[in-house]
């Protein structure tokens, strides 16, 4: 059984992300297809601009600093 | 000649009735020990005038053991059950010794479930007596003529449909509360050896689901971006502000792309609509509007209304405040009401106006309560100054019961065309053509008028500005005391007197931070343990169908043995289905506890070392508490933030604006505020020490000089 990296829930099954994360997860890539509509912009901005709205949500938040880390870690190593 | 023994709710209510049952107005107040009792004599009777304190007799299981399921239980002293309850044990005991002096008994409690359940019980474990003797005093008003028309018309019985809806209820609520609170508790202490009181109920549960529900849409938010044109114009001297007719704009190119065709171009009136809206008096208050309206003026929570309300009807100033009616009596002698009015000095001019109107009937509601109409002024005049919040809540309903007895309101809706190009955008305009009621419901109406200027069609606007507003879509909005006793109500879940306190309990047991109903890790671990393995507690249908079941009792219809029965099988059903999977509750219980404490305590990474976290610290020696490093142990790193000592400090989840370290939440009485854990040196924060420093030493300044002091 394994935990959610970034909040120590129960992840789902198939899933390293708790049942909010990996819902989290879902609802950020549904959205960008409308940020991409809207203003043109690619997935990595895309993520930059979204995380500076104040409106999103906490996990979606905690979801795009965790996608970030991981894509500057993996960058560095 | 006979002796009556009256039994009222509270002692305000006790002298209240003795005053106004006494020939002379003047009962003698009779001590016994640290309780007292009223004697009056009218018609050659004496009566003796008793109080309850809400209810002196509590349920209690018959078998013993801190253990579920317990089922069958036994009304007992409250004093037996409640070590705080000590004082209803004299008076328990002064309720006896009358009830043995006297002939007749008449119950004067508040004429609903709780208060003829209270009466009932007094009579049958105090008194000991056979209740179907007993006779019910109704009224709605503690004013003089209320009371003695009560008395003098007393009805026969009691209101045996009503005792039985009670006591079903407190009956249901215990079974559900008692049983699962232990059945939460229990798993955690198997699981981990704590014991750690984990409470939930039949209506809390339901709440507890609407609140994490509308908490998860708001994590789960994802905004979009688009973009409003705003456009502002005058015309013959007068701002006007163009709305586009498409509204949002869903692409930032097409957005700045309509506001360069926009620019340059003369919009002008293409047509211009108008119409007049009637709008009614409202009716007067029930409880619910009366604590809505109180939340959005004054910011009271629903449980703080009532209160205040309570106290006002103690006072025979205003009815009866837990009702669902929004209806007056025909009845009610509404002149009496504003003839005492008018003698007021601040109301004399306004209810003098009123006086003047043809007509004095007031706009009914659509709700109806056959107990209570609705809350209404008595007419009384306050004998001593209202505090500051009664006061509030006595002109509120002052002035609405005035309104629901003005005329009509007309308002004029003006709604133009404007053509640019080929573009249509809007201008809107309300004027109030006959104030109407307006005026007597006074500083609490919520209108504003919009002037616009005469526009024609053909009439050219002079464009001043074009702009292009980026915005996002918004998360639905957190629930607030005033919204969720809405819901409550929509939904059929608890009773206009329980819901406030029930909303509180969501508060004070830390499932919810704040007055918007933030869902706490606490509340979380609560529900995603019920919602995996006991999902019928959250279910809001299961509580509903008991609340109409109650209702039935109540109306005549239903069985006091078949509801409680069923409602027995159901619990047991549900703790079967717990017991076989306690473990597992209780380790999902655990982690979200250990969640929750660690998220209570974590006020994120340290700044000045590469592994530590800060945490909250409280210091053995001097049992202060302040922020530290939790590499201080090994020596590693003296990182240390001071923290307010008064007060309950809660992590947020978001980073100072000026310093970027973590904000907290202070919650001290009845005040919370936000800052950050580097107060004491954040370059943002020194305004807010300056002013604090300055009400301190204002205070300092003001202060009495005491004795000591000399």
């Amino acid at each position: 059984m394994t935990e959610c990296p970034i909040c120590f829930r129960q992840s789902m099954n198939g899933t390293e992300l708790c049942e909010y994360h990996e819902e989290a997860l879902t609802r950020l890539r549904a959205a960008f297809a409308e940020w991409e509509k809207a203003l043109g912009v690619g997935w990595i901005d895309y993520l930059s601009l979204v995380y500076r709205t104040q409106e999103l949500g906490l996990w979606v938040r905690e979801i795009v600093a965790y996608l970030t880390s991981r894509s500057a870690a993996s960058m560095l190593s | 000649m006979s002796r009556v023994l009256v039994i009222s709710e509270k002692p305000n209510a006790a002298k209240r009735i003795a005053q106004a049952l006494d020939e002379k107005g003047q009962p003698h107040e009779i001590a016994v020990g640290s309780v007292t009792y009223y004697e009056c004599t009218k018609d050659n009777d004496t009566i003796l005038v008793t109080y309850a304190l809400g209810h002196l007799y509590e349920l209690r299981q018959t078998e013993g053991g801190w253990n579920y399921p317990r089922l069958e239980t036994e009304w007992v002293p409250k004093y037996e059950v409640e070590k705080k309850a000590a004082k209803t044990r004299p008076l328990i005991a002064l309720i006896k010794r009358l009830g043995r002096q006297v002939d007749r008994f008449v119950v004067a409690t508040d004429y609903d479930i709780e208060g003829s359940l209270i009466g009932y019980l007094v009579l049958k474990y105090a008194c000991e007596i056979d209740t179907a003797k007993a006779q019910r005093m109704v009224f709605s008003s503690l004013t003089k003529s209320d009371i003695v028309e009560a008395y003098e018309s007393a009805r026969p019985n009691l209101d045996f449909t009503m005792i039985e809806s009670g006591c079903v209820r407190h009956k249901v609520d215990w079974l559900y509360g008692i049983n699962l609170t232990r059945a939460l508790t229990l798993s955690i202490r198997k699981s981990a050896g704590w014991f750690k009181i984990v409470s939930t109920g039949r209506v809390q549960g339901p709440i507890l689901e609407f609140v994490a529900l509308r908490d998860k849409e708001i994590n789960l938010f994802v905004p979009t971006p688009f973009w409003n044109i705003a456009v502002q114009g005058i015309f013959e001297k007068h701002e006007l502000s163009l709305e586009f007719s498409n509204g949002r704009i869903d692409n930032k190119e097409m957005a700045y792309a309509l506001a360069d065709e926009i620019r340059g171009k003369t919009p002008y009136v293409d047509a211009v609509r108008e119409k007049s809206v009637v709008q009614s008096a409202p009716p007067p208050f029930n409880l619910s509007d009366l604590q809505t309206e109180a939340y959005r003026l004054f910011g009271f929570r629903p449980s703080k209304t009532l209160s205040v309300a309570q106290k006002l009807y103690l006072d025979a100033l205003i009815s009866y405040p837990r009702t669902s009616s929004q209806r007056l009596p025909p009845s009610l002698d509404i002149n009496a009401i504003l003839n005492g009015l008018q003698k007021i000095a601040r109301l004399g001019p306004l209810v003098r106006r009123l006086l003047k109107q043809a007509q004095l009937t007031p706009t009914q509601g659509e709700k109806e309560d056959p107990a209570h109409p609705a809350i209404h002024p008595t007419g009384t005049q306050p004998t001593e100054e209202l505090r500051p919040n009664e006061r509030k809540i006595f002109d509120l309903v002052v002035h609405r019961f005035l309104a629901s007895l003005g005329e009509a309101a007309v308002k004029k809706i003006v709604k133009a065309d404007i053509l640019c190009g080929e573009r249509l955008f809007y201008v809107r305009g309300v004027k109030v053509l006959i104030t109407g009621w307006m005026d007597f419901y006074g500083p609490f109406v919520l209108m504003k008028e919009k002037a616009l200027p005469d526009l024609s069609k053909g009439d050219e606007i002079q464009l001043t500005s074009v702009k292009v507003d980026e915005k996002y879509t918004s998360p639905p909005s957190r629930y607030n005391p005033s919204s969720l006793l809405r819901l409550l109500e929509r939904e059929n879940l608890g009773t206009k007197a329980t819901r406030s306190e029930i909303i509180d309990s969501l508060n004070s047991r830390g499932y919810t931070v704040g007055d918007r109903f933030e869902l706490s890790a606490l509340g979380y671990a609560i529900y995603e343990t019920l919602k995996q393995y006991v999902p019928t507690v959250l279910s809001a249908d299961m509580t509903r169908r008991l609340e109409e079941e109650m209702e039935e009792i109540q109306r005549g219809a239903g069985s006091r043995e078949s509801v409680l029965s069923e409602a027995k099988a159901n619990l047991l059903t549900l703790l079967g289905n717990f017991r076989s999977q306690e473990d597992t509750i209780g380790q999902a219980l655990v982690k979200g506890l250990q969640r929750y404490w660690r998220e209570e305590q974590d006020m994120g990474p340290c700044p000045n070392c590469e592994d530590g976290t800060l945490t909250l610290v409280y210091s053995p020696k001097s049992g202060k508490r302040f922020v530290g490093c939790s590499n201080y142990r090994n020596g590693t790193c003296s990182t240390t933030f001071p923290l307010p000592q008064k007060g309950k400090v809660l992590p947020l989840k978001k980073q100072c604006p000026y310093c970027g370290y973590r904000m907290i939440r202070v919650l001290s009485g009845r005040k919370a505020w936000e800052t950050c854990i580097n107060w004491a040196e954040c370059t943002g924060r020194q305004d807010e020490l300056k002013a604090l420093e300055e009400k301190r030493t204002t205070k300092e300044r003001t202060k009495p000089v005491e004795d000591e002091d000399i």
